[in-house]
């Protein structure tokens, strides 16, 4: 055929384009690559992990859950009237257009980026980390509530509006029933995302298992540092094994 | 004597600029009478339904119910709850029960802070029940409608519609989904409803013309955007009602 580019030239063009950033990046770089042997004495270090620490890490973990939880309720519970109000099967456009655009800002920066702001506003430690996740949460919920409410069925909303019901009436019986099978979903969603955020989040001086995995980093307590990691693995996949049977049971 | 219900006069509609959906549509409904409307796919049949409920406002012409003018906003609200609207896929609630489906075609009666809480008088729950019962759904008034099956949702939509008290039911598609023995149970039930104590008026757009014969007091063509034929089961010829359409 005419104009097609054989499947061949396609490959060929990835496999380029791959090396050339390979090489771009420094990964191509022979001296870069030698490091690589750092590897081994780091991990050597590591271990045997420190069990020791563990009374300290749990207490961190509990810290950053806590945030997270808290982050993930403030920020849910702001994302509805958000959402309701960008929501255009509700609202004409000169309402939701602002909405919109105010959570496509929010979103636009990252959780990391709003704990450093909040760290240089409130100050050190997990009241800064609630906030940023807060902020993100609304960001990120705020689009998906929206969205859901304005895929729900146009007959749904024909077929409960014909009866002459109010907007705050489609909205309880139309709109929520609808979604909320997926509102709930997505908030244990974002939920396992903000405890994986907040410990990254930490790293700024937000609190919880971020910042002390930044102290026992920056001591070279690498020791330490994989038994972190280890519990952060336990719990999160804890954690996904949970919510996943609860979604199951919301998501049909 | 007959009295008209619900009238449209000379209406035009366009979804898009000058391209007409409606064209110069003008249909009499008549008290307690059961219409079918006929149309190819793209006829308008939707569209005229969705115009006659007041969905979509007209480009042009009159619509009144009950001698009121429809399209003035101050009678609009009173006919609005005057006519009930099913449509094509039903647009019942899924992740609700059955009741409530069928409660909320009592919105319009409840006040908006009592029924956001959930709260409905004794007597529409008691209603709605009764309802329930009618379209013989009796056992199942506490499931929820996403368990139910093509045609048991159908009666949720019914249920809901009759709830509204209306005296004008607009129904699209109303039985295409559903096996030729269901869809007389399902009209036979709707048939008695209407003609009962308080007469409704039904407007059903179908393509089934078995049904409509059987159960229509007239038969109603559309082609492309216009009403090209209406007459009597009894004096139609299925001839007549192809040649309309084509
Ligand atoms: N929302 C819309 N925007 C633009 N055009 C539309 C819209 N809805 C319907 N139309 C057009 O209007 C015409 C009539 O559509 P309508 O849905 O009224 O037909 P119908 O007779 O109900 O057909 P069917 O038997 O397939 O349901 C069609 O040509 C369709 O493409
Ligand atoms: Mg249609």
């Amino acid at each position: 055929m005419r104009g097609r580019v054989p499947r061949d030239v396609w490959f060929i063009a990835f496999i380029g384009a791959l090396i050339y950033s390979l090489w771009q990046v420094g990964l191509l770089d022979p001296s870069r690559l030698g490091r690589f042997a750092n590897l081994v004495p780091f991990i050597v270090q590591m271990i045997p992990p420190d069990v020791s620490l563990v009374p300290l890490i749990l207490e961190a973990t509990y810290e950053t859950v806590l945030m997270a939880f808290t982050g993930t309720v403030i920020g849910g519970f702001l994302s509805l009237p958000l959402a309701m109000l960008s929501s255009r099967l509700l609202f004409p456009k000169h309402v939701t257009v602002p909405f919109r655009t105010l959570l496509a800002v929010i979103r636009t920066v990252p959780s990391l980026l709003w704990a450093l702001i909040f760290v240089i506003i409130i100050g050190l430690g997990p009241p800064a980390g609630v906030m940023a996740i807060s902020f993100y949460t609304v960001g990120y919920l705020g689009k998906l509530f929206y969205e859901s409410f304005d895929s729900v069925s146009k007959e749904v909303l024909e077929g409960v509006g014909a009866v002459g019901a109010s907007q705050l009436q489609l909205l309880r019986f139309a709109i929520v029933p609808e979604t909320a099978n997926y509102i709930i979903s997505q908030l244990l969603f974002i939920f396992e995302y903000n405890v994986r955020a907040s410990s990254i989040i930490g790293l700024v001086g937000a609190g919880g298992i971020g910042y002390l995995i930044l102290a026992l980093a920056q001591s070279l307590r690498y020791d330490g540092l994989l038994m972190c990691i280890l519990v952060i693995l336990a719990f999160v996949m804890g954690m996904d094994a949970i919510s996943s049977k609860i979604r199951a049971r919301f998501l049909r | 004597m007959t009295t008209s219900v619900l009238e449209c006069i000379d209406v035009w509609y366009a979804y898009q600029p000058s391209k007409f959906v409606l064209r110069g549509v003008s249909l009499e409904l008549e008290e307690g009478k059961v219409y079918m409307i006929f149309g190819r796919s793209g006829a308008g049949k939707t569209t005229l339904l969705k115009v006659l409920k007041g969905i979509l406002r007209p480009t042009s012409g009159i619509i009144r119910y009950r001698s009121k003018d429809l399209l003035s906003d101050e009678d609009r609200r009173v006919a609005y709850r005057s006519i009930g609207y099913v449509p094509q896929g039903f647009g019942v609630v899924s992740n609700l029960s059955v009741l409530e489906n069928v409660l909320t075609g009592a919105l319009s009666r409840v006040s908006t802070l009592h029924s956001i809480l959930g709260q409905f008088p004794e007597e529409e729950v008691e209603r709605a029940l009764r309802v329930i019962e009618t379209v013989g759904l009796k056992d199942f008034a506490h499931n929820k409608v996403s368990s139910l099956s093509g045609g048991q949702k159908q009666r949720v939509a019914i249920a809901r519609t009759l709830m509204q008290d209306p005296e004008v039911i607009l129904a699209d598609e109303f039985v295409s989904q559903l096996d030729p023995l269901t869809s007389r149970d399902v009209l036979e039930v709707f048939r008695e409803i209407c003609k009962g104590e308080k007469k409704i008026t039904l407007v059903i757009t179908t393509h089934d013309a078995d049904i409509a014969y059987e159960y229509a007091d007239s038969l109603v063509v559309m082609r492309e955007g216009g009403i090209t034929f209406r007459g009597s089961p009894g004096t139609t010829k299925g001839m007549d009602l192809l040649s309309a359409m084509r």
